[in-house]
This record gives structure tokens, sequence and C-alpha cells, in this order.
């Protein structure tokens, strides 16, 4: 299984020449670079970034920075693979991927893995602003997880609830309770925080005791 | 946070501890606060002290009432459960919150010097004006400091939850008849013997004490759940500077203490004035006491000795002598015939007139405990506290006019007051009019007499008589009737109505009137050791020390004559 | 207006015809299935007659007789698979340059390691002068369509050739898999210097992979090739050596005969059939093969007489069928493979399991044309980038001093 796993970074060698052109650039930076992905689309709202790795995006509420001038802060709404040929359609096969891995590699090469990440502020000179940023971030940037220390300062105070509540054509409260767990997390599982974060959600739905109740059960335990 | 200018004022300290905003309100229905989601509600009890923080002006204010609220309905109608403590704080604040109703008692200009007092509120404090508790020196500005070189400020007791002092202005209080109500076992004579401490220590009264039930002079009991201790009287804390005059000596040495005075009556000195307010107790009707004026009319001051020596038969006769109505002559002389049987009524005074030694201990500034022994009667009570009243402000009024004739410094009387238990009974509507006491409240401090009234049913006593009482010292009420006669003249009522129906039972006052600037709840003073040492009671100072100090205090006291 | 009724009685006619033509396709198919059995024991009586006759037609060599199938070897767990396919962007006169573009599509499939695999194209511009005029027998000729397919054939195979030399070189066992036939038939009839370029290179190539020991493999998928039909046609001439040129049956060369005869030759002897050889017309290798051999099952070798492997040398090729379940494809192999078991074992089960992944097509091959088609859409996009940049850089002078007439819509 190991070496199923292990996807061998090849050294220039003879078949160099027949790789892809942005092979080197991966190792030149080798396994260092640890973005997550990289930017194919990109709006103010909204971003898409193909994960570096097949099956290898955040997690779904994960917060992501995009490493711009002004970093934008998302978070991760919706992770898809799929085929990158819009005629070829993934069929069953029937095997394990085990075997799929040893006996059709080429079809792990026609899938992508990409995230759609929420836009839901940035950092202005390293300081979390919790507003849509001035710019998109620029295709091509690479998109990195967010620590938890920074989650932690970003969640300083709780606008962005508001934001996420106020989207449309996501699964809201999914994403909700997905994000809490995070933040959650990355405050030391706070007692204080949890509250302080519940009375918020308690004020921005305002009427719907029990979808509120629904999504502070969920995140708590 | 207090955004204050920071001129070096004590008042620069901060207040830091929010616990909430004013939401809504009127000047004359009082403010709103929302609670702060933080705080527990329990913990805003009825009477707390608190500050507004305006813009220009910080708003003293006392809470009066609280509230649960929410604003959804649906969660009234699905409440969390039990175990789910979380959901209950989330809503808390949100969903489901409290409002507090504050009263705004005085305002003070945040630019406001050292020497500015607080104001009567005329403003209100804008929205979202922070709510923050009180600190020492909030406390201390309205209510002053003990230790002050006029000795004007005493330390009554603590704000609720605070730890720190309200003080009665000794000095106003002193200039106006003043009452101490609540309902029995609440320890009014407790409240007493601390407000007649203060009047002693800081010497702004002599006083004159009617001491129905032996609490005040010596020794007393300490009421204190299943056990009871004794406390010290005034007598043992302030000395030479207390005399104890008892009705019943055998009764006060039984006690274990040795009378300065004793006092007997002489039945010349019973006037048909102090027979009148003892209508209700004798059951007399008002032609009986016409009846007794005929018999004054003929024989003067010899009045009541001559009817009393009288018998039965002979009465009818009487009757018709001084063309007084046989039967209510009658029935008068049958009935005052019970005052034959008071040990301390005398027909002849051996030992002077008692009235004129009281007269003069109080001249010389010592205050008088009269002690009634076992004669607690109310008829007793009523009977000798009015004849040694009248005789007494007969008295002042003499040394009043005379000084406001000859304006000498010299002549100034001493400011008197007269502490009366059961004050109802003398001061319900038909006695007040009747009764020396009646005249002494309405006269105010013309003639340098007040009132110290102590009593449970406020209600009974004379509206007229209770507009004139200068400050209240209310412990817990629950009658509607009696919390609103001590309410009398006092706007604002609603908030502080709640406030008094909810105090302790125990140590718990609210104060209200002349002597403080804004009405506070209090937690009273622990009348201990502590206390005893406050007011200068020496008892466990070594010998030496103590003799020094006595011969210091005694010299201060009479001169150096 | 369509006139369904009208429509309706032809169709009733094509449908017997159909079924006509079908009753007919199942004779031929059972005789030609008669005729391969009877030749099987005595595959040499026709190999022999295979060698001295002259027919207008292509015979195999049977290299290793006829008869069943040879039986699918195992493939060997650990091995890589290499493919390449081109396509292109012919040049347009009518373009704002007369460039054109070939894009090769590589693919390198590592089995049982989980390696990664390579999949990859790469597009390569001509555009100078002497690359797109091309001077062959003395005459310079601006690059046309067929100039610009069989360069990129060339390509697709060197290519290949340096692809599998290089993941030979990086430790993997490698078969090469080329799309299509490996004779390169179309060369016939070329300028002899243009021939000579091409077979040189290719052999060039060929000759890198066979001093590698790494075998290669031409896959035709549903060929129409004719050459076992051809043998059985040879084995119904009555005549000893068939000789077409001189073939009596024929009507051009019937001196010998009277109409009548030959009326009554066709008649009794050829059942209506206008020649011997006729009745297995229009059958194919793979239609017969498809009733001998079974699934994973080879052919045995035969050896292709195309003219153009005389010029081969060592790399002449042989061929066999092969049933890869959804069909029956044709494999075409250099001689050094050929007669290598090992290699030819190798050749057979690659290409059986690569045909089985790829649901009947050799996924490799498969993949390699998905990595080098050029679609429709591309090409309106390359072309409007390139005109794009023309504009943006004012370069058209220097365009039209190349002489080139461009005819575009402006835009």
């Amino acid at each position: 299984m190991a070496r199923v796993d292990t996807v061998k970074e090849s050294k220039p060698g003879p078949l160099s020449r027949f790789m892809p052109d942005k092979a080197p650039l991966r190792d030149e930076f080798g396994s260092e670079r640890d973005y997550a992905g990289e930017i194919v689309e990109s709006s103010t709202t909204e971003l898409i970034a193909e994960a570096r790795e097949l099956h290898g995006a955040p997690s779904f509420g994960q917060f992501i920075r995009v490493e711009v001038e002004m970093p934008v802060v998302g978070i991760v709404f919706n992770v898809f693979t799929h085929s990158i040929e819009p005629n070829r359609r993934p069929t069953a096969y029937g095997k394990t991927e085990e075997e799929l891995r040893l006996e059709q590699p080429q079809i792990f090469e026609l899938l992508r893995t990409e995230f759609q990440a929420l836009v839901i502020g940035y950092l202005d000179g390293g300081a979390p602003v919790q507003i849509l940023p001035p710019q998109p971030a620029r295709i091509h940037s690479f998109v990195h997880l967010c620590a938890d220390e920074e989650i932690q300062a970003f969640t300083r105070t709780d606008d962005y609830l508001r934001r996420i509540l106020n989207t449309a054509k996501i699964p809201t409260d999914e994403l909700l309770i997905a994000v809490l767990r995070h933040t959650l997390r990355a405050h030391a599982h706070s007692r204080t925080y949890l509250v302080r974060v519940g009375r918020e959600l308690s004020r921005l739905m305002g009427d719907d005791y029990d979808r509120l109740s629904s999504v502070i059960r969920r995140v708590a335990n | 946070m207090a955004k204050r200018k920071g001129n070096g004022l004590a008042a620069a300290a901060t207040r830091d501890q929010q616990i909430g905003v004013i939401t809504k309100g009127s000047l004359v229905d009082g403010l709103e606060m929302k609670l702060d989601s933080e705080q527990n509600v329990e913990d805003m009890k009825a009477g707390k002290f608190v500050v507004i923080e305006g813009d220009k002006n910080d708003f003293f204010s006392m809470v009066t009432d609280m509230r649960l609220d929410a604003n959804n309905q649906e969660v009234l109608l699905h409440p969390p459960s039990q175990e789910d403590e979380l959901l209950r704080k989330v809503l808390a604040g949100t969903s489901t919150y409290n409002i507090v109703s504050l009263r705004p008692m005085l305002m003070m200009p945040k630019t406001a010097g050292e020497d500015e007092g607080p104001r009567p509120v005329k403003a209100i404090p804008s929205h979202f004006s922070e709510v923050q508790e009180a600190m020492e020196h909030d406390v201390a500005k309205i209510f002053g400091r003990e230790g002050d070189p006029e000795g004007r400020y005493f330390s009554i007791g603590n704000p609720l939850d605070m730890d720190t002092q309200v003080c009665l202005d000794m000095i106003r209080f002193a200039e106006r008849s003043n009452g101490i109500f609540g309902k029995t076992g609440t320890g009014k004579s407790f409240l007493t013997r601390l407000v007649l401490c203060g009047l002693i220590h800081y010497d702004k009264a002599v006083n004159l004490i009617f001491d129905m039930h032996n609490e005040y002079g010596f020794k007393a009991m300490k009421e204190n759940g299943s056990t009871s201790t004794f406390v010290k009287g005034l007598k043992q804390l302030f000395g030479e500077r207390v005399a104890i005059f008892s009705l019943d000596p055998q009764s006060t040495r039984a006690r274990g203490v040795q009378a300065d005075h004793e006092v007997y009556i002489s039945y010349d000195q019973i006037t048909v004035e102090d027979i009148a307010p003892l209508q209700d107790e004798l059951k007399l009707n008002p032609t009986a006491v016409e009846s007794a004026y005929l018999v004054y009319a003929i024989y003067k001051d010899r009045w009541l000795r001559t009817l009393l020596g009288l018998e039965g038969p002979d009465v009818e006769e009487f009757a018709r002598e001084i063309g007084a109505h046989a039967g209510s002559l009658v029935a008068l002389h049958r009935k005052l015939k019970r005052l034959e049987n008071f040990p301390f009524m005398v027909s002849k005074l051996t030992d002077g007139d008692v009235v004129d030694r009281i007269m003069e201990y109080l001249d010389k500034g010592i205050n008088v405990v009269l002690e009634f022994g076992q004669q607690t009667s109310m008829l007793c009570y009523l009977l000798v506290a009015n004849i040694i009243a009248r005789r007494i402000h007969e008295m002042y009024v003499k040394k009043s006019e005379r000084f406001y004739a000859t304006q000498r410094a010299e002549d100034q009387p001493r400011q008197l007051m007269i502490t009366i238990e059961e004050a109802h009974k003398f001061l319900n509507p038909s006695a007040a009019k009747q009764t020396i006491f009646g005249t002494i409240a309405r006269e105010m401090r013309k003639y340098y007499v007040s009132l110290l009234v102590v009593d449970q049913r406020p209600s009974s006593i004379d509206d007229e008589v209770l507009s004139q009482i200068g400050t209240r010292i209310t412990a817990l009420l629950n009658d509607e009737k009696d919390i609103q006669a001590v309410l009398t003249g006092v706007s604002g009522t609603e908030g502080l109505r709640s406030v008094l129906a909810s105090l302790d039972s125990k140590q718990q006052a609210l104060i209200l009137g002349h002597a403080v600037p804004m009405p506070v709840v209090i937690k009273t003073r622990d009348y201990d050791v502590q206390f005893y040492r406050d007011m200068g009671c020496l008892d466990d100072l070594p010998e030496k020390e103590r003799q020094t100090a006595i011969k210091k205090g005694t010299a201060a006291l009479y001169g150096d004559n | 207006m369509l006139d369904l009724y009208a429509v309706k009685t032809q169709i009733d006619d094509m449908v017997a015809d159909e079924r006509r033509v079908q009753e007919d396709f199942r004779a031929v198919l059972e005789l030609a299935l008669a005729e391969y059995r009877r030749w099987v024991p005595e595959w040499e009586i026709l190999a022999q007659k295979i060698d001295k006759s002259r027919t207008s037609w292509l015979l195999p060599g049977l290299a290793e007789g006829l008869g069943g199938g040879s039986a699918l070897p195992e493939r060997p767990t650990e091995i890589s698979i290499a493919a390449t396919d081109g396509s292109q962007i012919f040049p347009d006169r009518h373009e704002v340059s007369s460039c054109f573009l070939i894009n090769i599509g590589y693919i390198l499939l590592h089995y049982g390691t989980g390696e990664k695999p390579l999949m990859n194209s790469k597009p390569t511009l001509y555009y100078r002068e002497e690359e797109v005029f091309e001077e062959w027998g003395g005459r310079r000729i601006f690059i046309n369509r067929e100039l610009v397919g069989l360069k990129r054939g060339l390509m697709e195979f060197t290519e290949l050739a340096d692809l599998a030399l290089a993941a030979s070189a990086e430790g993997h066992r490698t078969l090469a898999l080329s799309d299509g036939t490996l004779i390169l038939w179309n060369l016939e009839g070329k300028p002899q210097d243009f021939k000579e370029a091409y077979l040189k290179a290719t052999l060039a190539a060929m000759e890198g992979l066979r001093q590698a020991r790494l075998p290669v493999a031409g896959y035709i998928s549903q060929p129409g090739s004719q050459e076992l039909i051809n043998s059985l046609k040879l084995g119904l001439c009555p005549l000893e050596v068939a000789d077409c040129d001189r073939c009596p049956y024929q009507a051009e060369n019937q001196l010998g005969f009277s109409a009548d005869e030959i009326g009554v030759l066709q008649g009794d002897l050829w059942c209506g059939h206008s020649l011997p050889c006729s009745p297995l017309e229009g059958l194919n290798d793979a239609v017969l093969l498809r009733q001998v051999l079974s699934p994973g099952q080879r052919t045995p070798l035969f050896r292709s007489s195309s003219k153009i492997l005389n010029e081969y040398g060592p790399h002449r090729v042989y061929y066999f069928y092969l049933h890869v379940g959804a069909e029956i494809g044709r494999v075409e192999v250099p001689e050094w493979v050929a007669i290598d078991p090992e290699l030819l074992a190798l050749v057979h089960a690659c290409l059986c399991d690569q045909a089985e992944k790829g649901e009947g097509y050799p996924v490799a091959l498969s993949e390699a044309h998905e990595r080098a088609v050029v679609r429709g859409a591309d090409r309106d996009t390359f072309y409007r980038f390139l005109r794009d940049t023309f504009v943006k850089n004012d370069i058209q002078t220097s365009v039209s001093t190349k002489s080139f007439k461009k005819r575009y819509a402006g835009i």
C-alpha cells in the first residue's frame, strides 16, 4: 500500500523531456512548498482552487489563506473531484483503489480535485479584516491552510458568520457547523468562545430557534 | 470603561464592572437596563446601588425591579432541556434577556470638582449608556465618609453587596424628626440603638429615650437565631454621658444595673392633657374627658388626687356638685383608679420632681434612658411618656424663647431628640392632636426638640406627622399600607415600594430622607467589638490609657469647671 | 413532403436485399473456414505455392505455419507501456501565417508499481521558411497536408522510440506501442530522396530499440487486411502456380478459350463466379479469424510481403492477429521481436491486457490519442491567438514580405 501512496518526485532524468513544463517548478521547491492548491477561478466572493494532489483538498469548513499582497481568507464550502476532460466520465471498474493504482494508473491523471472557498475577509498588514477584499485573489496564486493561530486571530470577532448565513447556494448550516468546529479547536475548545459564537448566531438567526439549537448542538458535541 | 477627565480627583478611579446598558426609560418612570449576558440576574438585588455613566453626568441609581424577557415565543414554548446548559447560556442575553429597572436618584456632572456634591436628577442618560457597579468612591462622594472634622458623617452600614460605608449626615438627622420602621423582628431596636450611638458619639443631639422594653440602657438581648447573646447598652458604651432613670428600680436592679434615678410621679403632675391621649387605652368616651376638665376647673393641680380620693358612691354626689354628667364621671373615676396600681404613682414626691432632674441632665448633655422595667403596659408607657415629654417640651419652649430673646450663644438650647416606641399610639390621627408628641412633630425644629419615632405600623401614624418625618430608616415591611405610609412624600415611590418589600428580614434597611442625599438600601453596620471601640468604649484598652482617655473625655464634656 | 408510403416499400426492398447479402456472406464465410481448415495440416503445400506464385494481391509469409491460436501468455506484473500519437493543424494559406503545428501525445503507463504515469503532450509549431518549403526530387514545394501527415507519422514513431528508451534508461521494463502499421507503404511512389530520408529516420529509431531490446509493436484496430484470405484464394486457384497477370480465367486473358467455354466454366465450376478465386471476395482476415481464435489467442506469425519492407533490413515486419476480446486486432512487430519468443510473448500479453483495460482498444494508445488530439475548437483558438499576437506586435508587413497571400476575414 505504501508504494501506492507515495508519489515519487522524479529527478530530472531522460524522461524529463516528456514531462509537462510546469513539473520543474514543483521540483525546485520540493515538498517544502506546502500549499494546498492553486487558484483556477477567482472572484470577489468565491474562489476555486485545484488541489495540489488528487483527493488532497482541505476539508470542508477549513480556513484557507491565499498568498497575495493582501492575503485573502476564505472557508472551503465545496470539494469536488471530476474528470478533466468534459467528454470523459469516470465509470465504475469494480476494483479497489489500490488495484486501480496498479493496473489503471492513467485514470488518476484524468481526475482533478478542486475546492471552492467562500471569501470571508482578508489580512491588511497582518490584521484580520472581516470584509470582502478590495481585489480578488489572482488566478494561480497558491492557497494555504490556515494554522490554528491564524484561525484564532481571524475569528477574534464573529462578523464573518453573517457572511456565511447570507450566502445563497451553499449548505449554510452544515458549513457553519464545520467552520465552527474548526474555530472551536483553534480556540482550544473554550466554552466562553462557544457561548460567544452561539450568542452571535442567536442574534443572526433571530426567530429560527430550532435551527439555532440544532447548529449549537452539533458544533458542541 | 469610564471616560473621565483626569483632574486628579478621587473619582478619577475608573469603574470597570459594567453590568448592562440603558435601553429605555423616562425621567418620571425610571430607566430600563438590559443586563449584560455575562451577568447573573440573581446578583441584581433590589436596592443595589449602580452608576449610569452618561455622556456628561454620572447617574447614581438604585435597582428597583428585574424582569425576564424573550424575543421569541418559540424559545419559551420549547425551553432548552435542563442538561443543555450550553444552549441556555447561548440564549441568555440574545433570545432571552433580563431587564433591570433602575431609579436614578442623583446625578453628578463628570466635570464636577471635589467639593461639589451630587444634584437631584433633572436629566436622563442617553441610549446605551453604560451601567456600572458603584465603586467605593461613588458611595463616599454621595454619602460622605466617617471621620470628617465636623463629625458629621456616621456610618450606618454598607450598600448591598459592597464593602463601603453609607453614612448618615448626623447634623441633618438631628435637625428633624425621624422614623425607624419595620415589622416585628426586623431589627428596629437594633437600628435605633445604632442611630442613638451615632447621635451620642458625635454629640449632635441629646437624647431622651422612653425605653419601653429596657433595650437601650444597659445590656440588651441580641437575637441571633436560636441563641441569644447580650450586647452592650448605651450606658456601657458611653458611661457617664448616659443616665438611666427607672420606673421600676427593682426590675432594673434585677438586671444588674443601678439606676441613676428612680422615677416617681405624683398625682398632681398629671394633667387632663395627659389623660386625654389615653382615651383608647382606658376606653374613655369624650364626655369623660370633658368631665375631667370640669374637675380640673375647680381643683386645678389637685384634680386627680381629689377625684381618686373619692369612694365609689360619692362620685355621683361629686358630679352633681360640680355639675358634671354623673355617668361619665363615674366611668372616668373607675378607669383612672387603675393608675393607683402603678408603683411609681405617689401622692407626694420625696426626692424632688423627676422631670426637673431629667432636664438637669439634658442641660448637661447627658442622655437619659427611661426604663420601664416590668411596667410594660401600654397605658403606663403612654402616660409616663406623655407626662414627661410634655413637661420637658414646656421647658424647652421657655429656653428657646429666652434664646430667641437674648440671642446669646450660651442660651441656645441643646438639640433634644426624644425616642418613642410604639409611636402610632401617640401619633395616630386622633391621638396626634392631643399628645405632646404630635405637637413636637409638627413644630419641627423651632423649639430644638425632635422625635425619633420607632414603630411597626407606620400606616397608623397621622399623615401630617409622617410628612414631617425627615429621615426614614425602614426595615422590611409587608403591609401595603405601611409601605405606602413610609413612602409618603417621596417621589418615584414605585421603584422603592418593590425594594422595600424585598428587603431581608435581618440587617437590611432602606434609608431615605433628609439625612441621606438619595434613598439607599444598606446592610446595617455590625454591632460588635469593633463598633464599641469606634464609639469610644475603651473597656478593652489597658487601664492607664483608658483612664487618660476618660479624663480627657470628661473634661471635654463638662468644660473646665 | 416525404412520402412515407413510398419509402416504406423501398425499406422493405432494402431489408430483403440485406438479408440476401447476409445469407450470401455466411456462405462465403463457411467456405473460407472450410478452406482454412483444409490447409492447416497441409500448410507447407500452401506455403510453397505462395512462394512460387505471383499474385496481384499481398500474400503472407507463413513463418509459423497455419493453425489454431497460441494461448495468452502471462503478463509480467511490472511493465511500462509507452505510446505516442500525433495530430496536427494543417497549414492554411488563407490564414495569417502558413505555419503548421504538430502535437504529439506521450503516454508512459507503469503497471504493478503504482508509480505516477506520464501523460503529456507537446506541440511544435513549424513556421520557418525551410520548414514550410521542402525540396524533394529536385522540386521545391510548399508543404501540403500529405507531407504534414507523413511528417507527423514519422515523429510519432521516433518520439515513441525516444520515450521508450528514456523509460528504459530510468529502469522501467518498457514496451513501445505504435498506433497503426509499422509498414511505411505510403512512402512508395514518393521521390527517392524523400523516401530514403523518412525510412532512414524510422529505421534508425527502430535500430535504437533493437539494440536496447525494447519490443515495439504496431496495433491496427479493425484491420481490413485480407492477406490470409488471399492465401486461401490462392489455394482455390486451380493452377499449380498462380500468376494473376496471366490468369487464364480473366476475360482479357482468355486467349485460348471460347466464350462458351468460359460460360460453362463460370457457370459450372465456380458457381457463377467470374474467377476460381472469386468466392472468397469481400472477406477479410479478421472476419475469418473471429471464427478461429478464442479471446486472448493469437494467430501464428506471418511475414508481411510489402515491397517497402525490402528496405527494412533487420526490421522486416511480421504480424499476427490477436483476439483481444472486443475485436480481432492486427499486431505488427519487427523481425527481431518476432524471432525473440520472450519479446513476442510480452507483446502478446501486453496488448491483450491493454485492450482489456481500454475496453477493446489498447488504453495507452487511446490515452495518447486523447493527449494528442487537436479539436476544431482548439484549432480556432490557435488561429485567434495567432492573429491577436500578430496584431498586437504589428508584424503584418513582415509577413507580407514573404509573399504569402493572406485572405482572412477582418476582425
